[in-house]
């Protein structure tokens, strides 16, 4: 064999010195079993969210006065509401929406975040001043009130909850990413780029943001429970999801008349909400863990 | 005569810090000719790597070139223009830093940083700016480069790591290179090897190289001239054979007869004593006189001009008055 170039090496010895930093961050996730769980449960509950109609027996939205309140049984798993509706229908339909008022407004207010941070942490100067008192004020505020005034403003709805999440959630990423960004400026590859003649917009871009990623995996997946749980209390203090959406905190808030009466009506939806709340946070902190050589550095 | 390169003329930086104005480098002149290796020797924090950034234009805000000109080709450089200065960074003037593993960005592939100044530059494609970006690791001994272009540098060692450094500064074959302290943080046997790819890409590259370095071993293993700089200013200047054979600035001995050598059964190793004067508050008069050993009473209260010796031979020392004044 003409030993020369990569035909040389070994294959199983090449694709293991390649191993980038994310492959070796998932093995690292992986050995964590808190974590795994997490995940494993946020993947059932994404299946189940997106394969809604297959997997739910009932029409979530079928009113049935004659079978109101009913116990948990064979023919409704979960019981059923005051209007006679499937319970077990109704959560496996609010996951969906749980689920996308948790990961959109995350990656909305974590992108503007990003773009504010970066900018601000680099440029420094009045921009920094100017933007970062935005972001004192916006933290200042009790974050459920402000997006109950803002839902009050533009009015109910799911996509009015989205936009009230993102403005109330920028802040804090735009915080995070701007200390990273002061230490990272100073770091010898940014000099270096620099010194290469790479534009200041690219070395934002390319050179300092990539390095902020490993907090913000983090971050993000931190602020998916935030949101869902503020998701929840909005549409049960009557200003986010309207009725007959069946999203979870509106079936708590419904429910709460009957707490005594029929229990089941308010314990599923709000088990729903801890459960995946938790399994957010516990991926969360799996990955802060598997992340923490990059995290620390 | 070698056409000069670039010429530095009577460069004077500043740090503004709330301690007050450092004085970095204090009217700084020399010629770096076209394929020439010039060394810039002294201790940490006597404006060499100042004046390196100063040439960039990477001197950051707390820093500022307030006098002088750096004539790049017949281009003074400090007066072009943010975008003007960004298009010679990289292109025409590269350079190469003390810490590789710093120097380069942890979160991408080495290949893709090595290749950045080909796209920037050159325009080039992302499948072209690979495979010449391949070529140049193979290039500066990086085994395997094919597959060692998609690693991350945490892969790489130190030694690696400043080969693919070398690597990114010369792709798109500048015509300068400023190597900032580029062995200093390598052990012994690969600061050699660096040494010597150093010395064989100049060759083929024909670029020239200004050296920055407080190792008067790399000097001479390396350079054609060398300059030697005390608190911001040459002291001494002249060809690194003269220059070692007779040194003449009491600084430059002192710095020669500290360097550890294995002929000489030494108990102790000589040192210069006291330590770099604050940049803040330099002393009055010679800049050296509180540590030379020399010192006379003339030293204290004016400083010494540089006199010139021959064609090649310069020094700034009172010893040398009588001799030609420049």
């Amino acid at each position: 064999m003409a030993g020369k170039g990569r035909n040389c090496v070994p294959r199983a010895l090449r694709q293991k010195v390649r191993a980038g930093l994310w492959q070796e961050t998932i093995s690292r996730f992986g050995e964590n079993s808190m974590a795994m769980v997490g995940f494993y449960v946020i993947a059932a509950v994404a299946i189940v969210a997106i394969f809604a109609p297959l997997i739910s027996f009932h029409d979530p939205y079928e009113i049935n006065l004659r079978q109101r309140l009913l116990l948990p049984s064979g023919a409704h798993i979960l019981g059923t509401d005051a209007f006679g509706r499937d319970m077990l229908s109704r959560i496996i339909y609010g996951a969906r929406i749980s689920l996308l008022v948790g990961l959109i407004p995350s990656f909305i207010s974590i992108g503007i975040g990003s773009a504010v941070g970066v900018t601000s942490g680099y440029l420094g100067g009045k921009i920094d001043f100017i933007l970062m008192r935005v972001a004192d004020i916006v933290i200042a505020f009790p974050s459920l009130l402000l997006a109950m005034v803002i839902m009050y403003t533009l009015g109910a709805g799911l996509s009015n909850i989205f936009i009230a999440l993102s403005f109330v959630g920028w802040a804090e990423a735009a915080r995070v990413v701007r200390s990273q960004v002061l230490s990272l400026r100073e770091q010898g590859f940014v000099e270096a780029a620099k010194a290469m003649g790479v534009r200041r917009r690219a070395i934002m871009a390319r050179h300092i943001f990539p390095n902020c990623l490993p907090s913000l995996v983090v971050l993000f997946t931190l602020k998916v429970p935030e949101f869902i749980l503020a998701e929840a209390s909005l549409s049960f203090l009557g200003v986010g999801a309207q009725p007959p959406v069946p999203s979870w905190g509106l079936l708590v808030s419904q429910g709460k008349e009957f707490i005594f009466s029929a229990p089941w009506v308010v314990a599923f939806p709000g088990g729903a909400i801890f459960l995946v709340a938790l399994a957010f946070n516990f991926v969360g902190d799996g990955l802060r863990e598997a992340l923490d050589p990059y995290l620390k550095r | 005569m070698m056409q000069k390169l670039i010429s530095v003329e009577g460069l004077a930086v500043r740090f503004f810090t709330r301690k007050g104005t450092v004085r970095a480098v204090d009217g700084v002149s020399f010629d770096v000719d076209d394929g020439g290796i010039v060394g810039l020797v002294g201790e940490s924090g006597c404006g060499k790597s100042a004046t390196a950034l100063s040439i960039m234009g990477l001197l950051g805000p707390a820093g500022e070139t307030t006098s002088g000109s750096i004539r790049f080709k017949g281009e003074d450089l400090l007066r072009l223009s943010p975008k003007e200065m960004r298009q010679i960074r990289g292109k025409e003037i590269s350079m190469v830093f003390q810490e590789p593993m710093n120097a380069l960005n942890p979160v991408r592939s080495v290949g893709e940083q090595v290749a950045e100044p080909l796209k920037i530059h050159l325009g080039l494609s992302g499948g072209e700016a690979r495979l010449r970006a391949i070529e140049m690791l193979e290039e500066v001994g990086i085994p395997d480069a094919a597959s060692r272009y998609d690693q991350y540098p945490h892969q790489f060692s130190g030694g690696m790591g400043q080969r693919a450094m070398i690597a990114m500064a010369l792709i798109c074959e500048p015509k300068l290179l400023i190597a900032d302290e580029p062995t200093t943080a390598l052990d012994v046997t690969i600061q050699a090897q660096i040494i010597s790819l150093l010395h064989s890409l100049r060759e083929r590259l024909h670029m020239a190289v200004l050296l920055i370095t407080h190792d008067f071993g790399v000097v001479a293993e390396l350079c054609d001239v060398v300059n030697v700089m005390y608190a911001g200013v040459i002291v001494e200047w002249g060809n690194v054979v003269d220059v070692f054979d007779d040194p003449l600035h009491p600084y430059t001995r002192g710095l020669l007869r500290s360097m550890p050598r294995a002929k000489r059964r030494q108990r102790k190793l000589e040192v210069i004593g006291g330590a770099v004067p604050s940049l803040i508050e330099l002393p009055q008069g010679c800049r050296f006189h509180p540590r030379c050993e020399y010192v006379t009473k003339r030293c204290f209260s004016e400083e010494p001009p540089v006199f010139q010796l021959n064609d090649d031979r310069l020094v700034r020392c009172w010893l040398f008055e009588g001799r030609m004044k420049l």
